[in-house]
């Protein structure tokens, strides 16, 4: 059904998820596109691109290339590329165009890597979901081509779903590590942020995997029947429920019970989270754990995973959705990245807490709320 | 990775972009924009435009699958009814853009714009694209969209005696002799469409006497102009070579054949630029300069105009070379092979193994991809034109080696769109 958006941009999108879980690979990926697609991930959702040396390029589709479905333009341009830059891995992306004409890229990697003897993935990314269903896509193909069984490593754990989109250039990424190092713990793979493809292999050694966003959560369902690893959902904002994590993380590992944290359910609604539904759910249970606050709604912005959610969770698909959502009397409160603010009238402003989400106003964004153990505190008591 | 323009993957460096289409589209004055796409395709516009501050005049009708399956022409009559009532004022001009996926499904798009004129008969539509898939026909996105922004212009029984600029989308620096050399031939002001503020005011543009054409994406949209309007046009690139500049000045005094009596004086003004060639290149003595195609429309021109004024030119960095300014890189091939050709967008790019970092890049992407320590600031020929442009040029070669670039600024500041 047909949108009408007139105030926000439009957030990131699947094709930018999956490639930004390529970024850190060697590998050589082409975003099957004109430019403009390559163009909306190197510019807008990859706040890594700058000086790097990622080798994801576009494929440079051509109106005769798309009516021909002549896909052998884009292989012999793949295997000229792979032959200088000699990755490990190829992929192909898909975007509008070839959705509609129905190209194959599941397909045609299976062929590229028959030619090229480099194991190489298809993603038939469309351009019509946002990056959360790339990241997810592209981090559970991944860990199901490379994951190997291994050895359980004591006090090992990895990190899925951390991707640019959700977490800027990482600094919380960073801090959550630290946190997870003062404790005890090793990461062994922090995809898709800061890791390699021999960590991919190694990813079964891990007692626990830690998802830190929507897009984690496949892959680790993927890890949990593949390898028998729980998962635990969940960030640990606020200096009190970081020490409830640690613990939750030590219930998980001894019971081999996944667990998600999302908050309590609510009696009315009285503050509104909008953004991610991991992220969101972490500020609530920060807001709740640390400052004694209640009754707080997530809006979900791209979309809303039942297993994420509190009843009171509101799915939030359009602009017109969330201006509804937003002026409701009942929310005395508003967090979410600064560009909601443009919804609302002046008349119709409240007190906005703003936290930058890249997926949303990227560059242009606020930068990065540090919210990992006491930063939340700290971020809480300068708004309270 | 030389000598030779390849199709390869296209690497798409930080430094690679330029206004893109929607910044363009927003010189129409009093005019908004639905895009009608996969939401994914709008959002480079949509950020780079908000970054111009330019985002109330941007909206989005975010079509899905099935709507692409059935068809989404229906959906923008209603869409533009629930956008009307949302502006503050109301526009006089809708330009609807449709994306790449658009030129393979059979949209009706003439059927449409009658249908929108006739149930808005005080608004202009016109339905453009954002369809980089075109980049290698004859109407790609750049140039559909000078078709478009002119295409508003009405027939006017009064003439007079203005000239248009078209091509460029910065106008030419006040301080340009073109305009004195105008006057001098008993014409008008050299009208350009971002002087207009309102949709009335830029029909003035209409009873022009001239169509000078100084940037090639214009130059289909000047043909539209004198079939309609019946302005005659001339095409008169930007140059640096002083050669090229003097036989523009003179083919434009022949379009327009009036005899001021004595003929304009360039003299102070080629002294003028001889005096800036002769000061940078004091400055910059032996340091090797990049010549880039984010900031020249020609650079093998440029490039040729640098060599010729004794300049150190090491390599010249482009997607290709447009047919325009084929022959300044035949004759760079001739006469100085030792200069390097380097394929921005090739997939070698991305290993990094061309550094130049003691150069001066004129142009961003050059910069980039050679870690120039220097950099002049100019993107695509803005606001240059005859002699004036190559003192500009000049003055920016003079004062690169005065302070590093922020490279990563310059380009963010910038607003570049892929």
């Amino acid at each position: 059904m047909a949108i009408l958006s007139i105030c926000l941009p439009p957030f990131s999108p699947d094709y930018s998820g999956v490639s930004s879980v390529l970024f850190d690979l060697h590998t050589v990926t082409a975003m099957h596109d004109a430019s403009g697609c390559t163009g909306n991930y190197t510019g807008y959702d990859e706040p890594r691109w700058y000086g790097s040396q990622s080798a994801i390029f576009c494929s440079g589709l051509r109106e005769i290339d798309a009516i021909l479905g002549d896909d052998e333009k884009l292989v012999k341009k793949m295997i000229a590329a792979s032959k200088d830059i000699h990755p490990q891995l190829m992929a192909m992306v898909g975007s509008p165009v070839p959705m509609v004409i129905g190209s194959d890229l599941t397909g045609l990697a299976v062929e590229l890597e028959e030619r090229t003897g480099i194991p190489c993935l298809g993603f038939d990314t469309t351009g019509t979901h946002y990056y959360d269903c790339g990241v997810s896509e592209a981090q559970f193909k991944i860990l199901k081509r490379f994951a190997v069984p291994m050895e359980t490593v004591p006090n090992t754990v990895n990190i899925l779903g951390a991707n640019p989109m959700d977490f800027g250039t990482g600094e919380n990424l960073a801090a959550f590590k630290q946190l997870l190092t003062d404790a005890g713990f090793t990461v062994n793979l922090c995809m898709s942020m800061d890791y390699t493809l021999e960590q991919v292999k190694h990813a079964a050694c891990a007692e626990i995997n830690l998802v830190v966003s929507k897009s984690g959560l496949r892959p680790a369902r993927f890890l949990n029947e593949r390898f028998g690893i729980p998962y635990l959902c969940g960030l640990p904002y606020g200096e009190r429920c970081a020490q409830d994590y640690l613990n939750t993380i030590d219930e998980v590992r001894r019971t081999k019970v996944s667990t998600i944290l999302k908050g309590q359910p609510a009696d009315q609604d009285e503050i509104l989270i909008i953004g991610e539904q991991v992220q969101s759910n972490a500020i609530r249970l920060a807001l709740e754990q640390e400052c004694g606050m209640s009754n707080i709604t997530v809006g979900c912005i791209f979309g809303r995973d039942e297993a994420l959610a509190l009843p009171q969770d509101k799915d939030l698909p359009s602009e017109r959705a969330i201006r509804e959502e937003m002026k409701k009397p009942c929310y005395r409160t508003i967090i979410a990245d600064p560009f909601m603010r443009m919804v609302l009238s002046e008349e119709e402003q409240k007190s906005f807490w703003d936290c930058s989400l890249y997926a949303v106003s990227s560059k242009l964004g606020k930068g990065v709320v540090p919210m990992i153990g006491k930063q939340f505190n700290q971020w809480i008591s300068e708004r309270r | 990775m030389s000598c030779a323009f390849e199709n390869t993957l296209h690497y798409s460096s930080p430094a690679h972009g330029g206004w893109g289409i929607v910044r363009i589209g927003m010189l129409v004055p009093e005019s908004v924009q639905l895009f009608v796409c996969p939401f994914a395709c709008g959002r480079h516009g949509a950020i780079g435009i908000m970054k111009q501050s330019l985002k109330h005049r941007l909206s989005y009708l975010y079509v899905d699958q099935s709507d692409i399956i059935t068809g989404y022409d229906h959906l923008i009559p209603p869409a533009i009814g629930e956008l009307l009532e949302t502006l503050p004022q109301r526009p006089r001009v809708i330009l609807i853009f449709v994306s790449c996926l658009d030129d393979l499904i059979g949209t009706d798009n003439d059927a449409l714009q009658e249908t929108l004129e006739q149930e808005y008969p005080d608004i202009r539509f016109r339905v453009c694209h954002m369809n980089p898939i075109s980049l290698n026909s004859k109407t790609p996105p750049g140039v559909s969209t000078q078709n478009n922004l002119y295409s508003l212009l009405d027939p006017s029984a009064e003439k007079d005696n203005g000239v248009n600029c078209l091509g460029n989308l910065v106008k030419v620096s006040p301080d340009s002799e073109i305009h004195a050399f105008l006057h001098h031939l008993q014409l008008g002001t050299l009208r350009h469409i971002s002087q207009y503020d309102s949709f009335d005011g830029y029909q003035e543009m209409g009873r022009s006497r001239l169509n000078l054409v100084i940037a090639p994406p214009a130059k289909k949209a000047a043909d539209s102009m004198e079939k309609k309007l019946g302005i005659p046009s001339l095409f008169a690139p930007v140059s640096y070579r002083m050669e090229e500049v003097e036989a523009s000045y003179q083919a434009i005094a022949d379009c327009i054949g009036t005899d001021p009596g004595t003929p304009f004086d360039f003299t102070p003004h080629v002294e003028a630029t001889r005096a800036a060639i002769q000061r940078a290149r004091e400055k910059v003595g032996n340091t090797p300069i990049i010549v880039d195609s984010s900031a020249f429309v020609r650079p093998f021109d440029a490039a040729r105009a640098l060599l010729e004024y004794g300049f150190h030119v090491v390599r010249v960095q482009a997607e290709d070379c447009i047919p325009f300014d084929q022959p300044h890189f035949d004759w760079l091939q001739a006469e100085h092979p030792e200069v390097e050709i380097l394929q921005s967008n090739h997939h070698r790019a991305v290993l990094f193994d061309h550094k130049i970092p003691e150069s001066i890049a004129v142009g961003v992407d050059g910069a980039y991809l050679a870690g120039s320590k220097y950099a002049a600031d100019l993107f695509n020929d803005e606001g240059m034109f005859g002699y004036h442009g190559i003192q500009s040029l000049m003055g920016l070669l003079e004062h690169a080696l005065d302070q590093p670039v922020d490279l990563e600024k310059l380009i963010l500041d910038y607003g570049l769109v892929v």
